[in-house]
């Protein structure tokens, strides 16, 4: 039986909400009740009852949804998963087989204590499988391997039929694969409530990674330092760096906005694609281009992006070339990198680009990231720059997947972080300014200003990056999942298998 | 029996009649006579009419966005219209939009408010006789909203929803739970509501904190229950079936708060919108077909059952609603563009033959004050 937890338990005050501090957005859009789930069958069991009494259930795994999707649910109820946690649970394996309540760190210490593999997730820890798979999911080693959803063979999945009753499905290629190809990619919390999520085959991580650092301080950071800074990181990702032997090195430029941030800061992760380090001449190309930026590499001080920082004291130091890096253990290096930060107040969004950036569009961010606002603090505002492709950009995956982003270089994610809910109105005036003026340039495409619209150079957002802002233009569906078959599929499977549009939230696919 | 036709000359008739009526309304003065009836329209307007004896009187026409529903407050100061829409403010769902009503029955926009998500396409506002609580009737999101105004505020809020569920053997209509309308019953604080999409009548009862499932009541395969009148007694529930053209009568133990046993199944060009005399002698029924039948029913008082007494056959028929009340029916079509105006019997709800009262493109909604 499930655990169910109302208002009258203490843990309820912590449970009702998610990671990101501004939802429930009032005591009103808070549900009402929250069952605990521990197995499939408790899953399914309270999915009935939820459904039987006429609630909304919305579903959480690891609570990181980064906008409303879980915790405005008016009286409803928050069906939570994290406690389906387990690794195999006892059975052998392969298959993998993932509870979606695995949190990433732990899914990695355990796929590779018991059976040498990985799943190529994401940096943050805590964030769990059940929303990072069913989003597509991405991390350090995605460009070597591709997204966790590329991956995925089978979802045990509940649905509930026209009749409002559960249904326990199993879905893969040759059973209802229209459901399963939509569990690729698609975004979740959706379609039904997959209660594990299988693997037949998993990549080796690699044995040892090199880790690099380079800082680049806002103290004499001219307009134009900055614009070289993004067209050199651009550059390299949309021509050298989609070169396979390039495919094992992930960067992240971290654009701190000019008041929280002492610098900008650039994490690299590297191994060779036979998973060593033993030839670092890409490594060495890649580090020597922004020699004319900033300094050498080095490792970090601490202050890196949270996901990827090579700290001075972990790892071996080494010289390559005029750099210095570390040489981590794949293990050491990732448990290090596993952090999620504390729940604060958000708001995110996303763009994919399959070019480097214009001087148009950098010189547009330099503006947005030295930009002040009058009685508006701006520290913790953030524009996250990952390197992507390689691996991702095989396009056998667009038949088989919900992810419709396999043209791209570099994926961006614009953050910022407050405590206060009276700082609401400025911190979303900026972040909703910059992405407006950002996609509004000279390459932004005529019909679709204000958002990186498909075409030579974006390839729309992210859905596990949610933005309920993007909702108010018509073709929201598109940014995310593209102008050709994909949405309308979607559209088919969710009338097909939630027919009562029983799995709902502010941007789940429109029966 | 008498049996009636209104033909295409007659309408045209009327139609010019009205039109003069109409171009000169402007220049007519208030009478503190007058009613007032309000006809939301598919083109996203409601039209204000005054209306004097068989004389209407065009006196405002407000936007309003498809107006599937018009519900006046008991108090006679607040319209609340449905507005039969997929998405508001960017969100998957319909909306409830407040009017003010002036004492000259003038309306003027007070708010408008969302519904829970997913509770697209709205279709049917109820409303307690105190005021307090309204139940909307979700069609296209297949739920029901409790919204409240406890504190006599003129603004509304979501107190409770319930997601329905359920399907029928009909693929193009029964897909899944289609909510079409909700009533009151005598106590207040029950509600029986009628799912097209499920073939089920419910009764829920009602808290501060939403619905509680009171009884689920299982109508014909395929019958698609929509349209619900309950007698003034409180004990007889007439239920037009949308998608079988039948009606039924059922008797409501409203103590109980259930359906107990069906009283009478007809099968004759029924399943349209409904509408009592406020004797409840009379039940007004409509085909809901484009060639439309409109029939007049006595209901016995000693045996509940329903002997038709009248039958008008309307050409332009598609009725989408139908409002009551001591003196007139008022019917308005999706086919015709506009009201017809029957005036009733006293005695015994007889209707005599209609005029065509006023134009109104696209009628969807009508209600009056």
């Amino acid at each position: 039986m499930p655990i169910i937890i109302t208002s009258d338990d203490p843990r309820y005050a912590s449970l009702q909400k998610g990671h990101n501090a501004r939802f429930p957005e009032t005591e009103i859009d808070a549900a009402k009740r929250i069952f605990l789930c521990e197995t499939s069958a408790d899953t399914a069991d309270a999915l009935q009852q939820i459904v039987s009494a006429g609630l909304r259930p919305t579903i959480r795994s690891g609570g990181h949804c980064y906008e409303d999707f879980v915790a405005n649910n008016p009286g409803g109820t928050i069906l939570d998963l994290s406690l389906l946690s387990g690794v195999n649970d006892g059975r052998s394996a392969p298959p993998y087989r993932i509870g979606p309540g695995v949190q990433l760190w732990n899914g990695y210490l355990e796929l590779y204590k018991r059976y040498g593999v990985t799943l190529p997730g994401g940096t943050c820890g805590t964030v769990a499988a059940g929303g990072h798979i069913s989003g597509g999911g991405y991390g350090l080693l995605s460009r070597l391997h591709g997204l966790s959803s590329d991956w995925l063979t089978a979802v045990e999945i509940l649905t509930v039929n026209g009749s409002g009753k559960v249904v326990p499905r199993r879905a893969d290629a040759h059973h209802e694969a229209d459901l399963f190809r939509a569990c690729r990619g698609a975004g979740g919390g959706g379609l039904g409530v997959i209660t594990s999520y299988e693997f037949n085959k998993l990549p080796q991580p690699p044995a040892e990674v090199i880790e690099a650092y380079i800082s680049f301080p806002w103290e004499g950071m001219t307009e134009e330092k900055f614009v070289s800074l993004l067209k050199t990181f651009g550059e390299y990702w949309e021509t050298r760096g989609q070169d396979p032997d390039a495919w094992g090195m992930f960067a992240v430029l971290v654009v701190s906005h000019q008041a929280g941030g002492r610098h900008i800061g650039m994490s690299v992760q590297f191994c060779n694609p036979d998973g060593t380090c033993r030839d670092l001449t890409v490594l060495n190309d890649y580090l020597d281009r922004f020699l004319q930026c900033g300094p050498p590499a080095s490792p970090s001080d601490g202050t890196g992006h949270a996901g990827l920082s090579a700290r001075k004291d972990a790892g071996e130091s080494l010289c390559s070339g005029v750099h210095t890096v570390r040489r981590r253990d794949w293990l050491d290096a990732t448990g290090g990198n596993n952090g999620s930060g504390s729940s604060t107040r958000a708001k995110y969004k996303s763009a994919y680009m399959k070019r480097g950036f214009t001087e148009t569009e950098a010189r547009c961010i330099y503006k947005h990231m030295t930009r002040t606002i009058p009685n508006v603090d701006l520290r913790g505002s953030v524009i996250e720059m990952d390197s992507y492709g390689g691996a991702i950009n095989h396009k056998e995956f667009l038949a088989t997947t919900s992810v419709a982003q396999r043209s791209s270089v570099l994926k961006l994610q614009f953050m910022t972080f407050w405590g206060n809910p009276e700082d609401d109105a400025g911190r979303l005036q900026w972040i909703r300014d910059l992405y407006k003026d950002l996609y509004s340039g000279p390459d932004s495409d005529a019909g679709h200003k204000e958002t990186p619209w498909w075409s030579s150079r974006y390839e729309g957002c992210y859905i596990n990056y949610p933005d309920r802002d993007m909702l108010s233009y018509t073709y929201w569906p598109q940014l995310y999942y593209g102008q050709g078959e994909l949405y309308p599929f979607l559209q088919t499977v969710k009338r097909k298998y939630d027919p009562n549009n029983i799995f709902h939230h502010a941007m789940s696919i429109r029966p | 029996m008498q049996l009636y036709s209104l033909n295409r000359r007659h309408f045209l008739q009327t139609l010019g009649a009205v039109s003069l009526a109409l171009r000169t309304s402007l220049a007519q003065r208030f009478l503190p006579s007058s009613r007032f009836v309000y006809i939301g329209s598919g083109c996203d307007q409601i039209h204000v009419f005054q209306v004097d004896g068989r004389r209407w009187m065009l006196r405002q026409i407000v936007p309003c966005k498809a107006p599937a529903s018009l519900t006046i407050h008991p108090n006679r100061r607040l319209l609340y219209a449905v507005n039969r829409v997929a998405d508001h403010q960017h969100l998957p769902t319909g909306s409830v939009e407040t009017f003010a009503i002036g004492c000259d029955g003038r309306l003027a926009t007070l708010s408008n408010i969302s519904l829970s998500l997913s509770a697209t396409h709205p279709g049917h506002l109820a409303l307690s006789p105190d005021g307090k609580k309204a139940v909307v009737a979700i069609h296209g999101g297949g739920a029901f909203n409790l919204l409240t105004n406890s504190d006599n505020s003129q603004s509304l809020k979501i107190a409770g929803i319930f997601k329905e569920v359920g399907s029928g053997p009909d693929g193009p209509h029964q897909i899944s739970a289609h909510p079409n309308m909700t009533l009151f019953d005598t106590t207040h604080n029950r509600v029986i509501a009628s799912d097209t999409g499920s073939d089920r009548i419910s009764v829920f009862s009602l808290n501060e904190a939403g619905f509680n499932l009171h009884q689920r009541f299982t109508t014909d395969t395929g019958s698609g229950p929509a349209n619900l009148v309950l007698h003034p007694k409180g004990d007889i529930l007439f239920v037009a079936n949308r998608l079988n053209h039948s009606l039924c009568s059922y008797k409501y133990d409203p103590k109980c708060g259930k359906i107990l046993y069906c009283i009478q199944q007809i099968a004759e060009d029924t399943g349209g919108p409904l509408a009592l005399h406020p004797s409840g002698r009379t039940l007004y029924t409509t085909a809901g077909n484009e060639d439309d039948v409109i029939q007049a029913w006595n209901i016995d008082e000693t045996d509940d059952r329903l002997n038709r007494i009248q039958r008008w056959h309307e050409q332009f028929g598609g009725t989408v609603a139908m409002a009551a009340d001591s003196n007139d029916l008022f019917v308005i079509s999706d086919t015709f563009p506009g009201v017809l105006h029957f005036v009733t019997a006293p005695t015994d709800g007889r209707l005599q033959a209609p005029a065509f009262a006023a134009e109104v493109p696209g009628a969807l909604s009508i209600a009056t004050l």
